[in-house]
């Protein structure tokens, strides 16, 4: 599991999650988001989810985690790209009502 | 109770979270020699496997040291696992587990094994904890 952080604009910032986001990876996305929401001070985040391979409860719990983080920051999260599994387990959870996958990361900004 | 069975993998080791990734891996290995088993079921069949031993790694023993055994099977009609720890044991519902609100961040890994798999099942017997769980495969 690797993280990659590209900054956008100067509130944004897209976190690229590559591997398998589990209960090993998931502390590791939730600290991150802090560390850009309260360090950096950016809470328009997009998580791209293009070379995720598969999330189970603990990814879910750190995207949910991250996305109530940047929106009591004034902000929002989104994600961008996610894969068969993942768009299979957001709808088993019915978290597709609050996390729907945009086609693009340029797509989540606008 | 085996009749019909078309493939089987196993795998004992260290309920420890590096262990998940070779759970992943059996699971990998049963899908190169599976081809006819359809990519929702795969994904679902892995998540509630996923799910399970997840559980299993996080309540562990007192010692620290809890002892795994899963066991992988593929009918022509179902996919099967069966998990034996010797950890503590898992005071869980499975009956009544459900998804939790949609801001909860976290309580949601029984109930996602529960709506992915047709049957899951929990027992404790002789000091250890055995999960079983099973889907229906999609006829292609």
């Amino acid at each position: 599991m690797e993280f990659d952080v590209e900054l956008s604009g100067p509130e944004g910032a897209v976190i690229r999650v590559s591997g398998r986001l589990n209960m090993v990876s998931a502390p590791k996305l939730r600290d991150l988001v802090t560390h850009i929401v309260h360090g950096d001070g950016r809470s328009h985040l997009v998580v791209d989810l293009a070379g995720t391979d598969f999330v189970d409860s603990s990814g879910l719990g750190a995207l949910i985690a991250g996305l109530k983080t940047a929106r009591s920051a004034g902000g929002d999260l989104r994600i961008a790209r996610a894969g068969t599994q993942v768009t299979m387990v957001l709808e088993l959870t019915g978290l597709d009502r609050i996390l729907q996958s945009h086609d693009s990361v340029e797509e989540c900004f606008q | 109770m085996n009749q019909g069975r078309l493939q089987i993998h196993e795998l004992h080791a260290c309920a420890d979270p590096e262990c998940l990734d070779k759970v992943h891996d059996l699971l990998a290995e049963m899908w190169s020699t599976s081809p006819d088993v359809t990519e929702t079921d795969r994904a679902m069949f892995e998540i509630a496997v996923i799910e399970i031993a997840a559980n299993i790694v996080r309540h562990g023993s007192d010692e620290g040291r809890t002892l795994c055994n899963l066991i992988l099977e593929v009918y022509p009609e179902r996919l099967g696992a069966r998990f034996k720890d010797d950890g503590l044991i898992a005071h869980v519902n499975i009956e009544s587990a459900a998804m939790p609100d949609v801001f909860a961040e976290s309580g949601r890994g029984l109930a996602i094994a529960k709506a992915a798999v047709d049957v899951l099942t929990y027992e404790r017997h002789n000091g250890a904890n055995f999960w079983s769980l099973s889907r229906t495969r999609t006829p292609v």
